[in-house]
């Protein structure tokens, strides 16, 4: 059986016609979402992310309801705070996201018991809220790219990569 | 007088942004997130079919010309667990209409209250998009 395996970019379709092209495919699909959550590349799919987020939240409503549009000094601040962050370990996931009032948010996360979300506000607030196994922890601290990550967050960050 | 809603009622968030459903199919708190309004608007699944509640979603959607991508279902249990209230506010075209009330002020507090719903919630994938 002649195999035809085309060549394709993680976002494109591929089409193949065998059975061992179409394990090709979904074994470069799932390599590629690996990398993609491994942070090995330093956050350039966070950044993509969050420069993607920019464009199509840019109009009020993009949540399906009355969210206001997504702050550019708040994307540039998320920005700013990647930066400031070493790549997640230990099986923790980074993700960004949007929220309703218009900031960024970044997202540590290793389960639905260990958890950290930062939104990113446009003058620099960090209002974070942690799920930490039986324990929480929320409140806001102030960012300053010239001084890094504060150490609270600091440290939320690594009790979630060592759990 | 108010209807209660019952515990065990499941309410669904309709979710319209990728990035609001982690790879995993978990919901993230970003999709809880009440602003501007100081509540958070849910469609009850009770008096409704599977089929009536995507329609729903599919209406909300086009309001503003967004595809639908799923949904967020939480118990009004999980709602009260949370510290917050689900409460009956029926619209014309959604008589299953309700709002998640109840919410603290401060971001913070409300970025807590948003992942305790997510937590509790289960992502459905619209099965058409």
């Amino acid at each position: 059986m002649t195999t035809f395996a085309y060549k394709s970019t993680p976002a494109a379709l591929s089409f193949s016609a065998s059975r061992e092209g179409r394990e090709i495919d979904l074994h470069r699909r799932r390599a590629t979402l690996r990398l993609r959550y491994s942070n090995v590349v330093g956050h350039a799919w966070l950044r993509s992310d969050l420069h993607n987020l920019a464009n199509e939240c840019a109009d009020a409503g993009w949540d399906g309801y009355d969210a206001m549009p997504v702050d550019a000094g708040a994307i540039e601040r998320a920005l700013e705070v990647l930066d400031a962050v070493s790549a997640a370990r230990n099986g923790v996931v980074m993700s960004v996201g949007a929220e309703a009032d218009g900031q960024v948010t970044i997202e540590w996360h290793r389960s639905a018991s260990w958890t950290l979300s930062v939104s990113v506000s446009g003058s620099g607030e960090l209002h974070y809220s942690a799920l930490l196994g039986s324990g929480k922890a929320y409140g806001t601290e102030l960012f300053d790219a010239s001084v890094g990550i504060p150490d609270t967050l600091r440290q939320l960050i690594g009790r979630v990569e060592a759990a | 007088m108010q209807e209660r809603i019952d515990d065990a009622e499941r309410l669904a968030r309709f979710v319209f942004r990728r990035d609001h459903v982690r790879a995993d199919s978990t919901v993230k708190p970003d999709a809880f997130i009440p602003h501007p309004h100081a509540d958070c608007s849910v469609t009850r699944h009770t008096g409704i079919s599977e089929l009536g509640l995507w329609d729903r979603g599919e209406a909300v959607g086009a309001m503003r010309n967004l595809p639908l991508r799923g949904r967020a279902d939480v118990t009004a249990l999980a709602v009260r667990g949370a510290g917050l209230e689900p409460e009956t506010a029926p619209r014309e075209g959604n008589p299953q209409h309700a709002n998640i009330v109840g919410w603290p002020a401060g971001k913070p507090n409300q970025k807590h209250q948003a992942q305790l719903l997510a937590k509790a919630a289960r992502y459905a994938a619209w099965p058409v998009g």
